[in-house]
């Protein structure tokens, strides 16, 4: 792995961990509030251009850190993480876009059926930000193990995000819907400070366990 | 890594990009929905198409699930197996990950909410959209993955091969627009997601088997 490769793929999976913050604030400041006949009759192409948007990022961040995960060395689960969190946001948005409007617009006789379908896209939701947080909690780690002063700040920061949005979403994924706003604000923060932490880990030289490994498997 | 690996790994990859196109193409010819397999359209052609045409519907979709599958893992392995493409063969690998919940959810969810009843025929066409979503969500990630194989076979192939990976290029980048596009409307653009999605995966058959036999790629690559 040469550091061109890491920092190129590093820049893109911040950019994938920085896109879906950007459009749940979008989200939440433009389509959160309101009414269900407004949300799915007058502005359910906003909120589908907004959650296509999220797609792409986590596609964006599911394909780098996927990329970072197959490097000789340290961070291997943390990049996985990263990645498994973008393929279970896809699904979580994926229910939304295709089935939200059908079932909330089937009529009152199925309100039942459309929690269930909000239910089970937020499971995907939670379970998304919980791996998100992991791996950003493992990026922390590394930066605090590796990092000069400012990697270190970044990574305390990192690791107190990544996890709190761990215990909080974790808890969420048994609770239907009741801890949508919380697990929701930490994973967004650990996202958005995960955008930092991964731009500054992979900007790190690399370590020698780095170079043993990749020396130990080149032909 | 081995030469050899990456022979074997990439012919399964063209395997696994082949079978979807082969069943595709079986499926418009001899099924086609319930409209051209003469049912009608709304609640009683959707009931009357799952009724009566289920068994051949599955038979393909699982056997496209199959392809879907061996594409996925063959595309995981090279992906970690060499630098050079790798962001491709992820590509491909999820593509391929998609199209396979895509047609989980048709197996599983179509005759179910199909023949549920009228009254429940707005539930089935979310049920449809939310298939479709993953659908074309696949055949923007695989088209991605044909058109970043395509620049890596232009670096080293011959002038046949460059010739191809020029077309597989443009056609891979058009079928993710299309696809990006058609996973925001429902099922206005079935056909054209489809079509470019199907031919883009048709070019990668052969752009992914010759891509894994060109001088540079046997060898592993690690800084």
């Amino acid at each position: 792995m040469d550091s061109g490769y890491r920092k190129r793929a590093g820049l893109m999976a911040s950019v994938g961990l920085a896109i879906p913050v950007a459009t749940t604030l979008i989200y939440m400041s433009a389509l959160s509030a309101l009414s269900t006949d407004s949300y799915y009759n007058e502005r359910w192409s906003d909120v589908v251009s907004v959650w296509l948007t999220e797609v792409i990022g986590f596609a964006i961040g599911m394909i780098a850190a996927l990329g970072l995960a197959s490097q000789p060395g340290s961070e291997k689960a943390s990049w996985n993480a990263v990645a498994c969190g973008g393929l279970f946001g896809i699904v979580s948005t994926a229910i939304g876009i295709g089935l939200f409007k059908g079932f909330g617009t089937a009529g009152d006789q199925f309100d039942d059926l459309t929690h269930a379908i909000v239910n089970l896209s937020f499971f995907f939701y939670f379970l998304s930000k919980t791996l998100i947080g992991a791996g950003v909690a493992g990026v922390g780690v590394e930066l605090l193990r590796r990092g000069a002063l400012f990697g270190k700040a970044v990574g305390l920061l990192a690791g107190l995000t990544g996890l709190a949005a761990v215990v909080v979403n974790v808890a969420a994924m048994a609770t239907g819907t009741e801890l949508v706003m919380p697990g929701g604000v930490t994973g967004t923060l650990a996202g958005a400070i995960g955008a930092v932490a991964v731009l500054v880990v992979t900007r790190l030289p690399r370590s020698v366990i780095d170079k043993k490994e990749g020396a130990g498997t080149s032909v | 890594m081995t030469t050899s690996y990456s022979r074997r790994a990439g012919s399964v990859a063209s395997l696994g990009l082949l079978i979807p196109v082969a069943t595709t193409v079986t499926y418009m010819l001899t099924l086609g929905g319930p409209d051209r397999a003469g049912y009608g359209p709304g609640y009683a052609g959707v009931e009357g198409y799952f009724t009566e045409r289920w068994s051949d519907i599955v038979t393909v979709w699982t056997i496209e699930s199959v392809g879907f599958i061996l594409c996925a893992i063959a595309s995981f392995g090279l992906a970690a197996a060499q630098e050079k493409g790798r962001a491709a063969w992820n590509a491909v690998a999820l593509g391929s990950l998609g199209g396979f919940v895509s047609t989980a959810m048709g197996i599983s969810l179509f005759q179910g909410f199909g023949t549920a009843g009228e009254d429940h025929f707005p539930l089935m066409v979310a049920v449809l959209n939310s298939s479709f979503f993953f659908f074309f969500v696949g055949k923007a990630l695989t088209a991605a993955g044909v058109a970043g194989l395509a620049v890596e076979l232009l670096k080293d192939g011959n002038l046949a091969s460059k010739l191809l990976a020029l077309i597989g290029g443009v056609v891979g980048l058009g079928a993710l627009a299309i696809n990006t596009v058609a996973a925001a409307r429902g099922l206005d653009l079935v056909l054209l997601g489809g079509f470019s999605g199907t031919v883009a995966t048709a070019l990668g058959i052969p752009i992914a088997f010759l891509v894994t036999r060109s001088a540079a790629t046997g060898s592993e690559e690690v800084a």
